[in-house]
């Protein structure tokens, strides 16, 4: 695959999920369909109501998913070309994540959850980058806790210190502060910003929150399976 | 990859997550290693017994003395030899003369064993370990006492004056048969030509016995074997005392057994602790492989893991069992022989290849499934839980078959425990939806608590199933494994009543009866307890048997009673109130097993020949005999006597104690007719490993039960977070800690109900089989076991619920529905 190929992109991307009681007609179309292109450092914003298909469409733009019909290219590869296996190694260099749930490891400290992912890829250093990327997001004094001894919005710093510090080039978020209360909301947000403005990362963002959305540079609607880019206002 | 398998499984360990999957692996690797190992030196214990019984590892009966070019054979393999000429001889001292059996030793002898021997008749004797030197002998104190002689005094063989220099008290080969009861006396070989005793056409048994390694035997064993002639036959250790081999067979069998369980119960608390553990590794999967694992990486990062896991189990494993096995030893240091200090190889192969099956069965196949955990499921809310795998179940089960076979190498304990299983989960999934149904008519009439407790029962009624089935079967497999111990040790506490007789007289004839009483009183000896048995020497004439052993003369007696310890197994016993006249016919009891050997059948016509007069009588019943009783017991017992009162002759058993040994001495002298075997010591040795085997079976039974405890909490933790969650969610809508206690304890109380009545029928159903089958013992039915059970599974289960679940009340709600 060249680099003409788009950095990030769906191209007529469908996902139908078969209904197990009833004909081939009243299938269920999570997506239809949906196109986009995204260059490298952009921040995009997809947003829409509960259950519009937000996080299967972020999952299926990781690799995380296949979708029913149509491709997805990230970091220049075709996705839909490639096994499983393939879409592990290309999420390896080029993905990190922030969930809504935080998914930290309970039986790792914060530290440890943070070195994860770069054990994952053999980083000889994963100790050092760690601590300097838990410091970057103000816990350097929590690196021994375990996550169920942390806050809410502490595990979501330690979250968000786990995506950067792999030093991938695509960031994906899926509602990063949807267990969060308004004002942690407000501060994880600040730091996720600024973290990528460091780092050059492009970042698609999954929010129900349309003046989170306002921050990134494009937002793109999902509505009834179809994807909308929005104008700014 | 080995690395951050290394790093992953440390963290998880650290964590508590490895914890039980480890205890689990830990406890079946050392139950089973440490019973193998046990097993394995019982089994080399029993042999080195059987050795001292015949003197040596090897004997040749022979009629002929060992050829010169054999004994040189045996000598080029580097084995041990002694020579014993055996034969009766006419013994002259200044006070008396008396036939006895004289054994002529060479200079080794006994090669294995050892010689008691006491200054005085009937002492308790101090153990050397060779025979007398030339120009000594050694009487017994029977002989010493109807010789009228003492120690230093000089008797005569045929033709050859020795001085006694010692009372032999015991031989290792001392004869226990009806060749047994004459007096005996030892002297060396070498005196033996001088005697002049023994002659051309005199009746001498010459044994060969040799030592060493088993190669080497069964070399030379091969090696002469075509030269035998037909009255030459070779005699191993395992044709030791049968009593003795009995009980100690019995002992292997329930450590067997044990050993299965444990395997069993380590096997299911495996599974349980494996299925929790990659239920809860499924978003730990999905996030790896977020982070760029691939499945392969995830497959191998796993059997990495549990590579580590069963090294560092095996590590502690191994010589955990060794020290457990040392100190089971240490125990029984005075009834265990020690054969080698090395430890055997096969028990640590055992351990590690059940270690090693137990997780390629019960963990690894969770694990590697992990793989296939789809990565969205990171992006979840919550995790789906998934189904128990019948795959993954099919391979545990034939595990644990083909384990317990492993372990047991019996057909039939590998089947019986199969079967019970079987029968459990059958009866288990009929009965959770019975408790259902109950459950919920009862619900209405019931409080709070109960109710909701009844109705998450009903609610899971799958996943309540499967543990009452877990429950049910841990608990069945505990009560079978009491049931076993408290009869075996029942049964061989029959053998330590204080009163077992330990001294048979024979040749009483009807008019010494009375005077043998006046005797045994004038010396202060007790004949409350002494028992007489008619004897006639007879043997059987018609049918005419195949096997040549039915042709020998045996002892018979007659009884209008069923003897003691004796039960009838087909036909039925003669009515005892019943005046058995002459009129009457002739009726015959005869003993199952050799009855069956010999093909003789119930309802026959049978002819015997008693001291010339043909009786015949009609097998009217088969009896089965318990031979490790130590009573006098008998292959045909008759209706009515077979010849007349006066010309009869008794046999009687008694109980000496130890302080009343030396008046047997002048006993004998006031009955010198009366001849007399002396089975103390056997009776003693019996004693002893009866006392032995018992602590065995009961710190293996610690083991097992300890294992079963870990079923129980796997089973408990398997099922934890999901109340704990409901348990949050009910605290969130009001409901007190007590309330939730009450449900937990109501739940609990009734699966630990349902699955103790379960356990208890199909314990007595898997014991039944075990006693008759594998134990050959009568059948008992234990009512307890019915009605202690299900009140035994509510404690249990209930205690053990509540116990564990005690966080599930206390977790702070809102961390538990953050954390789900």
């Amino acid at each position: 695959m060249s680099l003409s190929t788009p950095f990030l992109a769906a191209q007529n991307v469908s996902q139908i999920v078969a209904n197990p009681q009833a004909t081939q007609a009243n299938d269920l179309h999570i997506l239809q369909d949906v196109n986009f292109t995204i260059e490298a450092g952009q921040s995009v914003a997809i947003v829409g109501a509960s259950g519009s298909g937000k996080t299967t469409l972020l999952g299926m733009m990781a690799g995380l998913d296949s979708p029913s019909h149509g491709q997805l290219f990230l970091a220049h590869k075709d996705l839909t070309q490639l096994d499983e296996e393939g879409r592990a190694e290309l999420r390896k260099h080029h993905v990190s994540f922030i969930f809504q749930n935080f998914q930290l490891l309970p039986s790792l400290t914060a530290l440890e959850n943070i070195m994860l992912p770069l054990e994952v890829k053999g980083s000889s250093d994963a100790t050092a980058l760690a601590e300097k990327y838990l410091d970057h997001v103000g816990l350097a004094q929590r690196g021994h806790h375990y996550p169920n001894q942390l806050s809410g919005g502490e595990q979501q710093r330690v979250a968000i210190a786990r995506a950067f510090a792999a030093q991938a080039p695509i960031l994906f978020a899926d509602e990063p502060t949807g267990n969060l209360d308004t004002e942690t909301g407000h501060n994880i947000i600040e730091l996720l910003f600024e973290l990528n403005q460091q780092h050059q990362t492009t970042l698609v963002l999954v929010t129900h929150d349309l003046q989170l959305a306002q921050r990134c540079q494009r937002r793109l609607s999902l509505s009834a399976g179809q994807l909308t880019e929005l104008t700014n206002v | 990859m080995f690395k951050l398998a290394a790093r992953l499984a440390w963290r998880d360990w650290r964590g508590g997550e490895l914890s039980l999957l480890f205890v689990a692996l830990i406890l079946a690797i050392t139950s089973v290693t440490s019973i193998s190992l046990f097993t394995h030196q019982v089994k080399q214990s029993m042999v080195a017994q059987g050795a001292d019984l015949i003197a040596a590892n090897l004997r040749l009966n022979s009629s002929q003395p060992v050829p010169a070019l054999w004994a040189e054979q045996a000598r080029t393999l580097s084995l041990q030899q002694a020579q014993i000429s055996q034969f009766q001889a006419m013994i002259f001292a200044d006070q008396g003369m008396q036939l006895a059996r004289i054994k002529a030793v060479s200079e080794n002898y006994p090669l294995r064993g050892e010689i008691t021997v006491g200054q005085a008749a009937f002492d308790l004797g101090t153990a050397i370990q060779n025979g007398p030197k030339q120009g000594e002998i050694w009487p017994d104190s029977r002989l010493l006492a109807s010789l009228n002689a003492a120690l230093n005094d000089t008797i005569d063989v045929g033709k050859l004056s020795l001085k006694i220099s010692q009372i032999l008290i015991t031989s290792p080969d001392q004869a226990s048969g009806f060749s047994g009861f004459a007096p005996s006396a030892i002297m060396h070989l070498s005196d033996l030509e001088a005697t002049q005793a023994v002659q051309t056409g005199s009746r001498v048994t010459h044994r060969w016995l040799l030592a060493g390694p088993t190669p080497a035997l069964v070399n030379l064993k091969e090696n002469i074997n075509p030269l035998l002639t037909n009255g030459e036959k070779w005699q191993s250790p395992a044709e030791g005392n049968a009593n003795m081999a009995a009980t100690l067979d019995k002992a292997e069998q329930f450590l067997l057994l044990a050993g299965s369980l444990a395997v069993v119960l380590a096997g299911v608390a495996l599974s349980l602790s494996a299925r929790r553990y990659s239920l809860r590794q499924a978003k730990h999967v999905a996030l790896l492989k977020c982070l760029g694992l691939k499945p392969k990486q995830l497959r191998l990062l796993y059997l990495s893991q549990m590579i580590l896991l069963a090294l560092l189990a095996l590590a502690i494993s191994l010589p955990l069992a060794w020290g457990l096995y040392q100190g089971l030893l240490l125990l029984l240091v005075d009834y265990i022989q020690a054969t080698s200090i090395l430890p055997p190889l096969e028990p640590f192969i055992l351990g590690a290849g059940t270690g090693t099956l137990c997780l390629l069965a019960f963990v690894l196949p969770p694990m590697l499934a992990l793989a296939k955990v789809a990565p969205a499921e990171v992006l979840r809310q919550s995790s789906s839980q998934s189904k128990a795998n019948i795959g993954h179940l099919a391979i545990g089960f034939s595990a644990v078959i083909a384990l317990v076979y492993w372990h047991s190498q019996s057909i039939l304990i590998s089947s019986a425990l199969i079967v019970g299983v079987i029968i459990i989960l059958t009866l288990l999934a009929l009965l959770a939806n019975l408790l259902i149904k109950l459950g919920n008519k009862l619900r209405p009439h019931l409080g709070q608590g109960a109710k909701i407790g009844l109705a998450n029962l009903a609610r899971r009624k799958n996943q309540n199933s499967l543990q009452v089935a877990i429950f049910g079967l841990a608990l069945m497999l505990l009560f079978s494994l009491i049931s076993v111990r408290s009869f075996l040790i029942d049964d061989w506490q029959q053998q330590l009543k204080q009163d077992t007789p330990n001294l048979f007289l024979f040749n009483i004839y009807q008019q010494e009866r009375d005077s043998l009483i006046d005797s045994m009183e004038q010396q202060g000896l007790a004949t409350k307890a002494l028992k007489f048995f008619p004897i006639a020497r007879a043997r059987l004439t018609e049918p005419k048997l195949e096997d040549p052993r039915g042709d020998r003369e045996l002892n018979l007696t007659w009884s209008q009673a069923l003897p003691a310890g004796n039960s009838i197994s087909a036909g039925q016993w003669w009515d005892s109130t019943n005046e058995n006249t002459s009129a009457s016919p002739l009726e015959v009891s005869v003993e199952l097993d050799y009855a069956q050997r010999m093909g003789l059948t119930l309802g026959q016509n049978l002819t015997f020949n008693v001291a010339g007069i043909q009786h015949r009588a009609i097998l009217s019943n088969l009896r089965k005999v318990d031979w490790s009783s130590m009573q006098p017991n008998f292959f045909f017992v008759f209706s009515r006597p077979l010849v007349e009162a006066n010309s009869a002759s008794y046999m009687a058993s008694v109980y000496i104690a130890p302080q009343d040994r030396s008046k047997l001495g002048p006993l004998l002298r006031q009955q010198p007719t009366i001849s007399m075997i002396d089975v103390d010591d056997i009776l003693q040795q019996v004693q002893r490993i009866v006392a032995q085997l018992s602590l065995a079976v009961e710190s293996i039974l610690v083991m097992v039960l300890g294992a079963g405890v870990l079923v129980l909490v796997a089973s408990i933790q398997a099922s934890i977070d999901e109340r704990r969650h409901e348990s949050a969610i009910l605290r969130t809508l009001g409901a007190s800690k007590s309330l939730i206690r009450s449900i937990l304890l109501v739940e609990y109380a009734s699966l630990g109900f349902v699955a103790g009545l379960i356990a208890g029928v199909s314990a007595e159903a898997l014991v039944a089989v075990l006693q008759n089958q594998l134990f050959q013992m009568p059948l008992q039915f234990h009512w307890p076991l019915w009605v202690l059970t299900p009140f035994t599974g509510m404690l249990i289960i209930g205690a053990c619920g509540w116990w564990f679940n005690r966080t599930v009340v206390t977790a702070p709600p809102l961390r538990t529905l953050r954390q789900a």
